[in-house]
């Protein structure tokens, strides 16, 4: 298993985190949190070994900065794939490119285990047509389960129809989604795992909380 | 209708106002609580502060009968407050802007546009406060219109980086920021203190215009709803969270 970097969450999933060659996908809103699984998912794989990319239509600089006011370590760093400041463009008008040079990346490493995190699902499904991005992240997805590799990626809501996202979330073996919920006047951020590959259904939702010094998630109790 | 009458209703619409400001102050001080990034976290907070504001100034439908001109003084803190409102909802546009396009300069600018403006209300506050008969004040009150060309400047980048993001909420939040102002500013045409029915008719504006303020609000984040959990005969999954 991949660890997700965050314990609580691990031993929530019940297997010590995601499963091996396994796609996830983050679901949520503007500001709710994804990008930090995101950041402890590719913590967790530099402590442990794993070869890690990170793929975002964010400068490198914009991405290390939150990682930093997460209490994520910036020590060892990914291999970037961004809009700059890293070697590597991501050009999210040019989606065959960042396709390329994600599974190019991925089988320069194929000896050690790999880590995938990315957030240009969503630009490029607001740019390209659903059909097209339907088979895009198909092949992707597919292409790089066949090394050892997990991928994590993100996906924003409110930006896409919800069948849009409902498609997609069909390529994947696990969903989590990241809402505010109400609860009377009170407001709340929670979290559901939708669906996760070797897993029963994961009923209930979960309140996560991210402070400068970790993140933490607990069974939501009304 | 007798003027006692309209009073009332006066009154009421007041109290609808205050509560309208409460309630969706309220929801978006929880809704920041509620984020992680710091610039969602930030808009949500400054549009509690702006309504917060609107509360002081709109609740208040028989001018001078707490002693006091809240009206006067909401607006010293909306024209304070205004920037770093809008500014706050600037950048939280430009975050889920996928090109991070610095739309306007706006980035680059808005360090000195904030020296400018604040320099400018300093001295629109000497022009309106200070003693009249001093060239210094005269020359300041000449000046001082030119505040509003920076909120001008500030509302016109966030209209536009609105046009450009993917996210839907954001785009009705500035959509109803923009009718609620509308009507806010509709309201200013049937001021007349002096006439009761003039103030009940402005005063009822004014709350169609806190009440898209309030749809704003609901437009930070999009909310769901806990789903009752149906429980299962073999209890092998965990139930957890959802359930009373």
């Amino acid at each position: 298993m991949a660890s997700t970097g965050v314990p609580t969450l691990d031993n929530l999933l019940g297997s010590d985190g995601y499963p091996d060659r396994s796609s996830i996908l983050v679901v949520g809103p503007p500001g709710i949190g994804k990008e930090v699984l995101g950041y402890w998912f590719v913590r967790s794989g530099l402590v442990q070994g794993d070869y890690c990319l990170f793929a975002t239509h964010r400068p490198v600089s914009d991405v290390l900065r939150d990682m930093k006011g997460v209490g994520v370590s910036t020590e060892r760093v990914p291999e970037w794939i961004s809009s700059s400041g890293s070697p590597i463009m991501c050009d999210l008008r040019d989606a065959t490119s960042i396709s390329f040079n994600i599974k190019e990346a991925v089988h320069r490493n194929k000896e050690r285990r790999v880590r995938v995190a990315t957030d240009v699902l969503s630009p490029l499904l607001v740019l390209n047509p659903v059909e097209s991005m339907y088979s895009y992240w198909s092949q992707l997805l597919s292409d790089l389960k066949q090394q050892d590799s997990v991928v994590l990626a993100l996906a924003e809501d409110g930006m896409h129809p919800p069948n849009t996202l409902t498609t997609m979330e069909q390529l994947f073996d696990g969903v989590i989604e990241m809402k505010l919920y109400e609860e009377g006047l009170a407001i709340t951020p929670l979290f559901r795992v939708k669906k996760m590959l070797g897993l029963p259904p994961l009923h209930g939702y979960f309140r996560f909380s991210v402070s400068s010094t970790g993140m933490e998630v607990v069974p939501h109790v009304r | 209708m007798s003027d006692d009458i309209l009073t009332v209703v006066l009154v009421v619409l007041g109290i609808t106002s205050a509560g309208i400001c409460l309630v969706a102050a309220y929801r978006a001080a929880e809704i920041g609580r509620g984020l992680v990034s710091r610039v969602h976290r930030n808009r949500a907070y400054w549009t509690a502060v702006m309504l917060g504001t609107l509360m002081i100034g709109f609740s208040d439908p028989l001018p001078g009968t707490l002693g006091v001109d809240l009206g006067m003084i909401a607006y010293v803190l909306f024209l304070l407050l205004v920037l770093p409102f809008v500014d706050g909802a600037i950048l939280a546009a430009e975050d889920t802007d996928f090109f991070h396009r610095d739309t306007l300069r706006w980035r680059r600018l808005r360090k000195p546009v904030f020296a400018v403006y604040y320099a400018t209300y300093a001295t629109l506050l000497v022009s309106t406060f200070g003693p009249s008969t001093s060239p210094v004040v005269a020359f300041l009150s000449n000046i001082s219109p030119g505040l509003f060309v920076v909120p001008g400047y500030a509302i016109a980048t966030l209209v536009l980086v609105a046009r450009r993001t993917a996210d839907r909420n954001l785009k009705w939040y500035v959509g109803y920021l923009g009718v609620g102002l509308a009507w806010l500013v509709g309201s200013v045409f049937l001021y007349n203190p002096s006439s009761i029915p003039s103030s009940t008719a402005e005063q009822a504006v004014i709350v169609v215009g806190l009440y898209f303020f309030y749809r704003a609000v609901m437009s930070l984040s999009p909310l769901g709803r806990i789903e009752k959990e149906v429980a299962t005969t073999s209890d092998q999954t965990p139930h957890v969270g959802g359930l009373p």
